[in-house]
């Protein structure tokens, strides 16, 4: 309509300009105007998707963000197999070197090439960082939708289970997990999620409870629609920005939660590496062979950084109120 | 320059004419009778001379850990009760080598058959609040350690005397137990058989006096609250802030206070090697025990003359001990073949350079800082393991071969690729790391097979997946309690120590273990106890990795320092601080 | 009012209640026991008395029942491990250190991190922002044991300024001794700058565009007193949602802090407490620190009130 309303003006001033120099009407004839030709809309439709896609393009640092990531994911895949050194290995002879052409991140105290460490490692952070977070959502989102569900007592005692285990010093929690399971993945995993549903429960459920009292999803309930077009055309649109954005913000902080616990000694055993497990190695020769922590220091950062700015830039490109 | 080797040449004077003080018996006098003696060394002797009467007499000195126990009988925090208290002996290590110095005995009889000892103890021996140190301190020490209701780890230390494992065992009554004192100043103890061992005991704390007063007023909280404690040792321990800093000072009441130069000796817990190398750097710590890069720095700092640099066997030995009771996860640590197969493909002097970068590779099980007739048993015995082990060394055809043997004595398909070995450990230093990754790529390249690693985030998770078997070795040390080969070859018998053992069980090793009881030849001893080694590496019943040493490195302005293997880590009983400055 | 704080009170008591029963089954589920190092070398009978003292023979619901009724009446036990040491005892002795380590590194870190985020919202876009973004990842990345050391070898090692390890004590427990504060204070606060630079950015950008912001600046409001007046006071409220979990925070969360510094803290202690399965002395603490949590909880619940007039004292309607 808008862009009609547009093209009429700028005719309209072409006209007037036509004028000026001495325009008759019996210049101009009728070319005919329908009304579909008038409601016709001459851009495509976009799409909530494709709107936040098309303002996530325009932002250069989550561009940025985006692409780091994609060199990160590649790099993590074929990473360790760039310098054709095995990455468990060892080879005394050549140990705790510096960077070098044959070593371009150097050796660690058992002579293994840091660079494919490096990126071993950054695949298992990577890895926990992802099936964490896709416990964390799947949990989250199902915990909190049946809280807004059932309503009454069952939301009550179920909101108390969430106050309990956020009255719990996390660490405590986190210890005890893994002394239960045992230092291996899954206890890893348990122990990162047990905790980090609890947020992602909380925020679907006021959310479904205010979808639930929303005009739209009462005019569409009035028009008769059934409550699964209700689910996938109102709530999951409506909340997967949401929690888009608490992925976003939960991989991150799993990477580096991970970390600490490294330097606890929980968390993955020899020979099993992450990056975590890297920067505790790397802490205890900082004295001597630096580059041991930094390279697996940066590495860390980058990543945590990429997806920071990403989700950085998501929100934006989400969140309508910040359209302008 | 100069100055500086005119310095140094004074010290070395000073020093001397200091020990003479020792002997003599009064310091002080020596040490002025040293400065008037160097009087025509021209004038940087009289700043030299000045600045040691200007130093401090305050030690600093790092550590990783406070204990918390300060009974004495259950030996809960030795080197704190070795420099706090003290029994009937001292023992010492230095250039000299380890070896008892009498303490708080005068003098000691031993009668003919070497079973009924008495001990006089010195008359000016008296505790921290004054009272003499008397021979009836000793007796209820000691009867206190056998007391069955306070269960103290140690009481078996001293069941050869009459009447103790009665008591222990709660069958005979403490009055039959033969250790009384006659007077206040003789201390007798009556033996069942000659025991050569137990002189080397009676350095431990279990075997310290206990004030009777003091002990049962303060009941249960007795060797918990420190400040309930009174002090008979060179030092008293004066205050403690826990994960913080503890402090002692010296004991006016100590019979040999005039020979104990330290005022104040402060213990900084460290946790971080890069913060103690910090501290020693600046100068906030003189003596510094540390590891890894930082033991290789230090060391060639010490080679420099910047500091001194102390090395000492110390009685330990780190070692794999197998699943002898049902031959681990794999089943297979039942075959000495296999057992031997993977005790002789590690390369100890190459793990050692890569993991620890100090330590002696490992070849028998008793360590060279155990010594018979005041020379090291490994100076007198070689090592067991190193013949055989020679043959196979670095021949993984060899290896791998013996491994296939005894997968065919098992009846057992002898693809090594098939086989899985698992490893129990905890831990997770650097080094604690680095060792187990060794150990799996070792295991892995030279012999073919898998390795699984089993590991535990502390102690009793350690103990409790042992328990439950689910290993095939695991990692085990022994740090000796006296000095007497006997002390590690007790543990491998038959269901006594089956932590350490692995439950290890040989009929052949028990009888020559036995037959050591009332045995008080010496030479006789030997022989036994090298046959008993030899049994078991015959079985190959451990895989000795290294010995474990000391290494201290301390600033040059720390004279006299002391360590010792048996008593305290370290002694300070004759230390003082020369040229610190200010 | 009173009837709120009546339902939260017992609300708090069961919360209490279930965490303690939590605490103690998980504790329970860990294989091994704290007695097992000392008890190893005993001799049977000299085992068995040990676990007697500690009570460890009973069966486990026998436990719980006697602990708890133990907790009931103040009496959270000794520990098993370190002979002696008692709750109360700890709280006494540790408790101020790291309250003042983690008043000192909060204080410290929410206001620099609050700051850093204002004005990485009102330049939002500028070198000042990703400035700012990239500080706070940086700061979060790097482990607090890897700040510390560097901290101590710079400041103490090289410049001397400081001194490398300890705390005060005694007189100087509260206000004095602050040359020992600053290096664990600095390595401590940079956790909190990065969470609460980031938290009150999203939060400022989240209310920039709202309506009632809109308004004010076309009432021709100046941008200061938008920013203040609208903006803040809004931004306000998921900060203090999160300063009650850095409050709990503050107490055991300088674990690897209290470590390199030598600091008599109680995180050190909790941790290694949580290692050794060292029951009663886990218990007691967090009981304790969870009730802390749930009062700071309750506190900001009622300053919400305050903060944000939108939000009346629940209880007096259903939601």
């Amino acid at each position: 309509m808008a862009e009609n309303i547009t093209k009429n003006s700028s005719q309209s001033s072409a006209a007037a300009a036509a004028g000026s120099k001495g325009l008759t009407p019996d210049q101009f004839k009728v070319i005919g105007f329908t009304q579909e030709e008038a409601n016709k809309i001459e851009r495509p439709t976009i799409s909530y998707w494709q709107d936040a896609w098309r303002r996530l393009r325009k932002n250069p640092v989550a561009m940025g963000a985006l692409v780091v990531l994609g060199l990160l994911v590649i790099m993590v895949i074929i990473g360790p197999h760039i310098r054709g050194y095995d990455y468990i290995n060892m080879n005394v002879v050549e140990k705790n070197q510096g960077p070098s052409g044959k070593y371009w991140f150097g050796t660690d105290s058992l002579g293994r090439d840091l660079f494919s460490r490096v990126w071993v490692g950054a695949r298992a952070s990577v890895i926990i960082a992802l099936v964490a977070t896709a416990l964390k959502m799947v949990i989250g989102t199902l915990y909190g939708a049946a809280m807004a569900h059932f309503g009454g007592w069952v939301d009550d005692i179920m909101m108390r289970i969430i106050e309990v285990i956020n009255s719990l010093p996390n660490l405590l929690i986190t210890i005890l997990i893994m002394m239960i399971l045992g230092n291996n993945l899954f206890a890893l995993l348990v122990a990162l999620s047990i905790t980090a549903w609890c947020n992602t429960a909380r925020q679907t459920r006021g959310l479904i409870k205010q979808l639930k009292e929303s005009e739209y999803v009462y005019a569409a309930e009035v028009l008769g629609a059934s409550p699964m077009r209700i689910i996938i055309k109102h709530y999951v649109p409506n909340m997967i920005s949401i929690l888009l954005l608490d992925a976003s913000t939960a991989i991150p902080n799993f990477i580096f939660t991970e970390a600490g616990l490294s330097f606890l000694g929980i968390g993955l055993t020899s020979p099993e590496i992450s990056l975590g497990v890297l920067i505790s190695q790397g802490q205890q020769t900082l004295d001597f062979y630096p580059t041991q922590l930094l390279f697996p220091c940066v590495v860390l950062c980058v990543i945590v950084m990429a997806f920071n700015l990403l989700g950085d830039g998501l929100r934006d490109a989400l969140d309508p109120k910040l359209r302008k | 320059m100069k100055k500086k080797i005119l310095a140094l040449l004074l010290t070395g004077v000073m020093a001397v004419s200091v020990f003479a003080g020792c002997g003599g018996g009064d310091s002080s006098s020596s040490t002025s009778e040293g400065s008037s003696a160097a009087d025509d060394a021209a004038t940087a002797e009289d700043s030299s001379s000045g600045s040691t009467e200007g130093d401090t007499q305050v030690l600093n000195i790092r550590t990783t850990s406070f204990g918390n126990n300060y009974d004495v009988q259950d030996m809960g925090w030795r080197w704190m009760m070795a420099a706090c208290y003290s029994g009937l002996y001292r023992n010492v290590a230095d250039e000299e080598g380890e070896h008892f110095v009498l303490d708080g005995a005068e003098s000691v009889d031993v009668s003919e058959d070497g079973t009924v000892y008495t001990f006089h103890l010195r008359q000016d021996a008296k505790w921290s609040d004054g009272e003499p140190v008397t021979a009836h301190d000793y007796e209820y020490g000691w009867k206190r350690l056998l007391d069955p209701q306070y269960g103290y780890d140690y009481a078996s230390f001293v069941f050869n005397i009459v009447g103790a494992e009665e008591y222990n065992s709660g069958s005979g009554s403490v009055d039959d137990v033969k250790a009384v004192a006659l007077d206040d100043y003789t201390f007798e103890v009556t033996l069942k058989q000659a025991d050569p061992t137990f002189e080397a005991k009676l350095v431990s704390t279990p075997l310290y006096p206990t004030r009777e007063d003091i002990a049962e007023a303060a009941g249960d909280q007795w060797g918990k609250d420190w400040t309930l404690c009174v002090y008979n040792g060179p030092f008293c321990m004066t205050g403690l802030v826990e994960d913080n800093q503890m402090t002692w000072t010296k004991n006016e009441y100590y019979w040999d206070a005039e020979n104990t130069h330290l005022d104040t000796i402060n213990w900084y817990l460290v946790a971080e090697d890069s913060t103690a190398a910090t501290m020693f750097d600046n100068g906030e710590l003189d003596v510094l025990q540390t590891s890894g890069d930082y033991s290789r720095k230090y060391q060639s700092e010490a080679e420099a003359g910047n500091i001194q640099m102390i090395t000492a066997d110390y009685p330990g030995t780190v070692y794999l001990a197998f699943d002898h009771a049902n031959g681990g996860s794999s089943g297979l640590m039942g075959n000495v073949k296999i057992r031997k197969a993977l005790a002789y493909s590690i390369n100890r002097e190459e793990m050692i350079e890569a993991v620890y970068g100090r330590y002696v590779p490992a070849y028998g099980f008793i360590s060279p800082a155990i010594t018979l007739d005041g020379e090291s048993y490994r100076e007198q015995v070689d090592e067991p393991m190193l013949a055989e082990y020679n043959e196979y060394a670095g021949d993984n055809e060899a290896l791998q071969a013996l491994f296939q043997e005894g997968l065919q004595e098992l009846g057992m398909d002898t693809d090594l690729s098939k086989v899985t070995v698992t490893y129990l450990s905890y831990g997770s230093t650097v080094e604690d790391d680095a060792f187990r990754e060794y150990l799996q790529q070792t295991w892995q390249q030279n012999l073919g097979i898998t390795v699984e690693l089993n590991t535990v985030g502390d102690y009793s998770l350690f103990t409790a997946e042992r328990d439950a078997g689910n290993f095939d070795v695991y990692y085990g040390g022994w740090y000796s309690d006296y000095n007497d080969p006997l002390d590690y070859l007790a543990t491998m018998k038959t269901g006594d120590f089956p932590s350490v053992s692995g439950n290890y069980s040989s009929e052949e090793y028990d009888s020559l273990i036995d037959s050591l009881s009332g045995e008080g030849d010496n030479a006789k001893r030997l022989e036994i106890y090298s046959q008993a080694e030899q049994v078991l590496f015959d079985d190959c019943a451990l895989i000795p990795l290294y010995y474990s040493t000391k290494e201290y490195f301390v600033q040059n302005w720390v004279k006299d320092f002391r360590w010792s293997s048996f008593g305290a880590s370290q002694e300070f009983y004759i230390t003082y601080i020369e040229g610190r400055g200010n | 009012m009173a009837k709120y704080i009546i339902r939260r009170f017992f609300e708090m008591i069961l919360t209490l209640f279930i965490i303690a029963t939590a605490t103690f089954f998980l504790l329970e589920a860990v294989p091994g026991d704290p007695l097992t190092e000392r008890a190893e070398k005993l001799p049977v009978e000299a085992r068995d008395a040990l676990y007697a003292r500690y009570g460890l023979d009973k069966p486990v619901m026998e436990r719980y029942v006697t602990q708890m009724a133990n907790m009931l009446q103040g009496d959270f036990g000794e520990s098993f491990v370190y002979a002696g040491q008692t709750v109360s005892g700890l709280l006494h002795d540790r408790l101020p250190v790291s309250a003042r380590l983690g008043i000192q590194q909060m204080l410290l870190g929410v206001v620099v991190g609050l700051l850093l985020g204002i004005l990485a919202a009102l330049k939002r876009g500028t070198i000042a922002d990703y400035f700012v973004v990239g500080l706070s990842v940086l700061l979060i990345s790097i482990p607090h044991l890897v700040f510390g050391l560097m901290l101590q070898k710079v400041f103490a090692g090289t410049l001397q300024l400081f001194p490398t390890i300890g705390w005060p004590t005694g007189s100087d427990l509260w206000l004095g001794g602050w040359e020992y504060t600053v290096l664990p204070t600095l390595t401590g606060c940079f956790s909190y700058i990065a969470t609460y630079a980031r938290l009150l950015k999203s939060s400022m950008l989240d209310v920039v565009n709202q309506d009632y912001v809109l308004t004010a600046e076309s009432k021709g409001l100046s941008r200061a007193t938008v920013v203040r007046k609208h903006i803040l006071r809004n931004s306000f409220i998921p900060v203090m949602t999160q300063l009650p979990m850095s409050v709990a925070m503050c107490i055991t969360g300088s674990f690897f802090i209290e470590s390199i510094f030598s600091i008599p803290g109680i995180g050190q202690y909790y941790v290694t407490a949580v290692n050794n399965q060292d029951l009663s002395i886990v218990l007691g603490l967090t009981v304790l620190l969870s009730l802390l949590y749930i009062v700071v909880l309750f506190i900001t619940d009622v300053l919400y009130a305050v903060v944000d007039p939108r939000i009346s004292m629940p209880g007096n309607s259903s939601r």
